[in-house]
């Protein structure tokens, strides 16, 4: 398994500086390149998860001030007319295992349509769609700094190694007003996906988890064992993932996914155990007039982990979340809300770690963009969160927690 | 008056209204156009189609000129574009990511590989009929190119108003499309008449039902996915 990860690892490295190489020769490539200058005041008796705490937030009290980071790299060119390279790498700066990292990494193949039915296929590593905000250069939020709690989640534990294919029934080209397409995926790489929410629960920020990159375990937990690392192939049992999407006159888009690791949560590896985790995922992003966007989206899952007679697992933990955002755009400035609920609760297994969180998160956040360069932003953040393994670490079960972010961040395309 | 000389009036008088009209007389026409619920439609792609007289002998040239169709914003600039058959269009890219540019329509399929700026020499329409656009890149574009059988033909502005000038003197059947169509069929509007230095205003309302208008959505800043 060490050679696959090591060639996975140089493969991905390969794919970079030969996509980049070969896009240079073949066409018009997009490469930015962002830099974060962050502000950060925050209010929490927990230390981030980010240093191993029970904190949801990024940064913690003995964290705040002047933050220069994250780093990221977002690359995309034609390798042949029809083929494209993608590609996107972070420097965290906050104790990732690499300085820098690849979040993802994929070959996208788009044959130019000859019939209103439209073909895409991804190889590589990659978000599944699930995220409704998640739409700018790396896979950042358009709207706010932090993601909602669904797709922070999605950034941390979920990631597709392997392929998709989509097919879309483009209703322009039949003088239809909607579209409809479905999706399909297959990928391995992704056995220990679980391990976060049932250690920590939800959380809230926007620190993706690289392909090699890791997240801290919770210090002073029993058995705890330093850090997670989610993307290790471990019963060589590839999962898939379905999904359904419709949109109407490119004002209303509506998705259904349904996921599933189809991990064996009977094995382990050296370092991390297969979890079997699956979960459907629903959203629904509406455009209005006048620069207004609301967006929603619920998921409703459970993972698994430990072997037993039936091979669902001897720890069973159920979740779900959802939130509700607004936005509001005019010239360069942007106003957005989110309101976001989310809990999880172990449904086996509690005599042996009781896992449930309980939480409610609002979100308000003004954006500006000064011109194509820099982008200024100012988020505000509170979270009430009750989770029951804080008590494990002697810190208290009901947590309100709040935080302030001023950022500045600089982008430029080559 | 000698009886020769009086002929050679009469025929000449004759022959001037010909003369006029090879020589630059023509008529002038407003359409003023409304929807199914008399509101005034814009964009409306108004065709004539000569079905007699001067109008229907007139032949257009090989090549009938350069036009763009243009890329802003992550939207086809404009929605829609009427040429004559026979027209070279160009795609240029405005916008600083690279867009992709295709059509599977009958009347014209082709595809421009990803680019920005002008990569590729003009686009030539030899087919009447209607011209799908889409980018391969970004799903939610969509344009149009309506290639025109008639060197007649206009698109009307956001009063509804469609103005044509120096048509030959003939009879017209005027056709109408609208993306807000439910069909690429033109829906045919009305017949007409013209004399050689007339100047009509006509009302012409649509029967097609049609769709909303599609609302002017804000393209965000640094969209990616």
């Amino acid at each position: 398994m060490a050679v696959l990860r090591t060639g996975l690892r140089c493969s991905g490295l390969l794919l970079w500086a030969v996509c980049c190489g070969v896009t240079h020769a073949a066409g018009p490539y997009d490469l930015t390149v962002q830099l974060d200058l962050r502000l950060t005041a925050a209010q929490s008796p927990l230390s981030s998860f980010s240093q191993g705490g029970l904190g949801l937030l990024r940064y913690d009290e003995s964290h705040q001030g002047l933050h220069a980071g994250p780093l990221m790299l977002d690359y995309s060119g034609p390798v042949t007319d029809t083929i494209r390279a993608a590609a996107v790498a972070f420097a965290n700066f906050d104790g990732d295992k690499n300085p820098i990292d690849l979040t993802e990494a994929y070959l996208e193949w788009r044959p130019v349509p000859t019939s209103p039915l439209r073909w895409r296929t991804q190889v590589g590593a990659f978000y599944p769609p699930i995220s409704m905000e998640n739409r700018a250069a790396g896979w950042q939020s358009l709207y706010s700094i932090s993601s909602s709690a669904i797709n922070t989640w999605i950034g941390e534990e979920v990631r597709a190694v392997g392929a998709q294919t989509s097919a879309t029934l483009v209703g322009a080209a039949i003088h239809r007003p909607f579209d409809i397409g479905v999706v399909a995926g297959v990928y391995g790489w992704n056995d220990p996906m679980g391990v976060v929410i049932q250690r920590r629960g939800w959380a809230i920020h926007d620190r993706q988890t690289a392909l090699w990159g890791r997240l801290p375990d919770i210090k002073g937990m029993p058995h705890a064992d330093g850090s997670f690392e989610l993307f290790h192939e471990i019963d060589t049992r590839p999962g898939f993932h379905a999904g359904l999407e419709a949109s109407y006159r490119n004002q209303l888009v509506v998705r259904a996914m349904r996921y599933d690791n189809r991990g064996d949560p009977a094995l382990c590896n050296s370092q991390e155990c297969a979890w079997l985790s699956r979960f459907n995922a629903y959203g629904a992003r509406l455009e209005l007039p006048q620069g207004w966007t609301v967006i929603s989206q619920w998921l409703d899952g459970d993972t698994s982990v430990g072997k037993s007679l039936d091979g669902r697992g001897s720890h069973i933990l159920g979740y779900w979340s959802d939130f509700v955002l607004v936005s509001k755009t005019a010239g360069p400035h942007r106003i957005t809300a989110r309101y976001e609920r989310f809990h999880t609760k172990t449904l086996l297994g509690a005599n042996k770690f009781n896992s449930n969180q309980d939480g409610a998160a609002f979100m308000l956040s003004y954006r500006y963009q000064l011109n194509d360069q820099w982008q200024l932003t100012a988020e505000g953040l509170k979270v009430d969160s009750s989770i029951s393994q804080r008590a494990l670490v002697a810190a208290p079960l009901d947590a309100r927690e709040s935080s302030l972010q001023l950022l500045a961040r600089y982008s430029f395309s080559l | 008056m000698t009886r020769r000389r009086r002929l050679i009036i009469a025929v000449c008088a004759l022959l001037l209204p010909l003369l006029g009209a090879s020589t630059g007389a023509a008529a002038d026409l407003q359409i003023l156009t409304s929807g199914p619920d008399a509101s005034p439609l814009a964009g409306l792609v108004v065709l004539l189609l000569a079905q007699g007289g001067k109008a229907a002998e007139y032949k257009a040239p090989a090549s009938a000129g350069n036009w763009v169709m243009d890329q802003v914003d992550l939207q086809f600039e404009p929605e829609v574009l009427v040429v004559p058959v026979g027209a070279r269009v160009s795609f240029p890219n405005s916008d600083v990511v690279a867009h992709q540019v295709y059509s599977f329509s009958p009347a014209r399929r082709f595809s421009l590989g990803l680019y920005r700026g002008q990569r590729y020499p003009p686009v030539d329409f030899t087919k009447p009929g209607l011209v799908v656009l889409g980018c391969n890149i970004h799903d939610s574009m969509v344009g149009y190119v309506y290639v025109s059988e008639s060197p007649y033909f206009g698109k009307s502005d956001a009063t509804g108003l469609v103005q044509f000038s120096g048509l030959p003197a003939g009879s017209y059947l005027i056709k109408a499309w609208s993306p807000r169509f439910k069909g690429e069929e033109p829906e045919t509007l009305g017949q007409l008449s013209l004399g050689a230095t007339e100047t009509q205003s006509l009302s012409l309302t649509v029967r097609s039902a049609l769709r909303p208008p599609a609302p002017k959505l804000v393209h965000p800043k640094g969209l990616h996915y």
